[in-house]
């Protein structure tokens, strides 16, 4: 019995060593799969928050660094192609159900036209995933961050997510 | 001995050293509560499942290898789940490889046995679109007999528990991975209940209602005195006037009647006092038009043109589920202020709820009425800030406005709550929000610090029913019916 829990608690020990001694070329600190996951479930959090008041921030600064590469990645892209398509498949059956409805219903009249609705919450998806990862990066600090955010200040953003980069640069730079 | 405390003491303080970062929650589950007629009749789609990653480098530091899926299929109501792939390129689908109780039915659709089953080898071409699997219940003709059977039989005097075998759940769960990582997961949960009632004789008590606007099935919820015991959320359905087998004088009962119907108010009578011992009370339940909640907007973002379209087709989508979900809460034609060329809205396009007074001063505000400001909000996609003020964003998803009114008629998020899907309209984020439940009708309504109540657009009988409260008066927050 005390054998097995000392070799748990060997090999658990040394799970950080091992981690923090092995980088991948990127320079982003090596996570294990468990982390890795648990990280990608923070970052989704967060994109995606409605008041963004229940620690979705904070949990994402606490990362640090090991999540930089994946906001910039979500500054520059913005949402993941599987995460939008959901997202556009929702969006169809919510403009049909309320071209159904709106039928029996003329104070639920919808002037857009379903292209344009789509598109519109689309875009509104786009940017704020962007508006997200620029405030966190901001947060976060850093030269994975400053890069990414310089890069966006040249980017043919949005209005608001101009804003956000502007505003998260001023930021960084006070830091 | 000791030595193994402490052998043990050292594990688990290893384990908390490994764990170097915090647990993040899983999402929510998808909950999808079904009838078993329309789902044997017309199954429809309600669940799609993009193949790939949820963010959009998959994971920090992620392998970049090919995605697979790991999918768990479990519940006695069924005998195997159906995935019909969209955008599956043919090349694809004959590379994937199929570990378990899983055949392919033609190129792009598998049949999946109860258990679990590995589908791997997805490459995917950002150029082309998103293959994206469609799930699909095969029930058991077994259950299906069963449930019907069950459900014929149910009569209300009976001392049997209602519910309680009343339906099923199927538990449907894609876990994608990239090497060792999930990197996106989907976990949809369906619940299938007959949805039928027994038919009983005209001479017992009945409830009748009268002022069904749209002669829907409208839900009942009960609570009264029956032989030996008092009975608490009580469903009874009906369109018109349904029997209820003998319900008793209340003694220490409470007894009141809640009607939830398509575009009719919800309805609360309490106390109920016609009912009596012997079988041919009859209880009549007038019900109204649904309650109109005055709303004021201040477009501050333009163009005013796209951002006025984008708040009429947030308002519709408002009116269309709390309606739908039997809220009975309508938001006549909203008055659109054009704010977009106010000197002072450069300098509160980015307010927050703390500026709160700075908007109602500067852009404006009317007393007695919700008043919603579109504008940029890097802060959130939308927020309730109380007074009878929403701010929504640039941002905003399409259920952000029904998601702000929930909490302006005292709905906290539902995050957590067992028996509250991750679609359900009140959980903090996310996309598809599609639902409230019964127990988030009630307190939309009844609930003191509604501002249905606040605001004097409601009358009727009130109670203190926060989310989280177990008062006996009050359904519990999960509580639902189905269909609507």
């Amino acid at each position: 019995m005390n054998g097995i829990v000392l070799k748990i608690t060997i090999v658990a020990l040394s799970l950080p060593i091992i981690s923090c001694g092995r980088r991948p070329q990127n320079g982003q600190e090596k996570m294990t799969p468990v982390q890795a996951t648990e990280a990608r479930r923070a970052i989704a959090a967060y994109l995606e928050c409605e008041e963004c008041d229940s620690g979705e921030l904070e949990a994402l600064v606490k990362l640090g660094q090991k999540v930089a590469p994946s906001l910039a990645a979500t500054l520059r892209d913005g949402p993941a192609p599987a995460t939008r398509e959901l997202y556009r498949r929702q969006l169809l059956a919510a403009y049909r159900g309320l071209k159904e409805y709106e039928a029996n219903h003329r104070e639920a009249k919808v002037l857009m036209g379903e292209e344009k609705y789509v598109k519109t919450y689309l875009d509104n998806q786009a940017a704020y995933h962007r508006i997200r990862a620029a405030t966190v990066l901001a947060a976060i600090g850093g030269e994975v961050a400053r890069k990414a955010l310089e890069q966006a200040q040249e980017a043919a953003y949005r209005d608001d997510v101009k804003l956000a980069v502007n505003a998260a640069l001023d930021k960084l730079k006070k830091r | 001995m000791k030595q193994q405390s402490f052998a043990i003491y050292l594990a688990v303080i290893a384990v908390v050293v490994a764990g170097i970062l915090p647990l993040s929650a899983r999402p929510a589950d998808i909950i999808n509560n079904l009838c078993i007629d329309e789902l044997i009749q017309s199954p429809g789609v309600i669940n799609w499942i993009p193949v790939g990653c949820e963010v959009v480098d998959c994971c920090p530091g992620c392998p970049g290898a090919p995605i697979d899926w790991r999918i768990r299929v479990a519940g006695d109501p069924i005998e195997s789940v159906t995935l019909k792939f969209e955008d599956l390129p043919a090349e694809m689908s004959g590379k994937l490889k199929l570990q378990g109780n899983a055949k392919w039915i033609d190129g792009s659709t598998l049949r999946i046995g109860k258990g679990e089953i590995v589908l791997s080898g997805f490459i995917l071409d950002p150029a082309k679109a998103v293959p994206v699997a469609i799930p699909q219940l095969n029930i058991e003709k077994a259950f299906a007999d069963r449930i019907k059977a069950d459900a014929d039989q149910n009569h209300p005097d009976s001392s049997a528990d209602l519910g309680a075998n009343d339906s099923g759940r199927v538990e449907l769960t894609v876990e994608q991975v990239m090497g060792q990582v999930v990197v996106n997961e989907s976990k949809l949960i369906y619940i299938v209940s007959s949805c039928s009632s027994p038919a009983l004789p005209e001479s017992d008590d009945r409830i009748s209602l009268t002022g069904n606007t749209s002669s829907d099935n409208a839900v009942i919820v009960l609570d009264a005195r029956r032989a030996g015991r008092c009975v608490k959320d009580e469903v009874q359905r009906t369109t018109g006037a349904v029997s209820v087998g003998s319900v008793l004088s209340n003694s220490d009962c409470n007894s009141n009647a809640a009607v939830f119907s398509d575009d009719n108010a919800m309805a609360f009578f309490t106390p109920v006092s016609v009912w009596s011992d012997p079988l041919g009370d009859l209880l009549t339940l007038d019900l109204a038009p649904m309650w109109q909640v005055p709303t004021t907007v201040w477009v501050m973002r333009g163009p005013f043109a796209d951002t006025r379209d984008r708040v009429l087709a947030d308002f519709a989508r408002a009116n269309q589920l709390y309606n739908k979900m039997n809220c009975g809460i309508s938001f006549s034609a909203p008055v659109i202020n054009d704010a977009t060329a106010d000197s002072d809205t450069p300098g509160l396009l980015n307010a927050t709820c703390p500026d709160a007074n700075l908007l109602w001063k500067r852009i404006g505000f009317t007393n007695g009425r919700l008043n919603i400001y579109y504008l940029n909000l890097s802060q959130g996609r939308g927020w309730w800030c109380e007074d009878n003020t929403i701010l929504i964003g640039s941002g905003a998803d399409n259920e952000s406005l029904t998601h702000e009114f929930g909490h302006a008629f005292s709905l906290r998020h539902s995050d957590n709550i067992v028996g509250i899907g991750g679609n359900n309209l009140m959980i903090a984020g996310g996309g598809g929000r599609n639902y409230f439940t019964i127990g988030q009708c009630f307190r939309c309504n009844v609930e003191h610090n509604s501002t249905l109540n606040s605001n004097a657009i409601r009358t009727g009988p009130k109670r203190n029913c926060p989310d989280v409260n177990a008062n006996p008066s009050c359904p519990k927050l999960a509580f639902d019916v189905t269909p609507r």
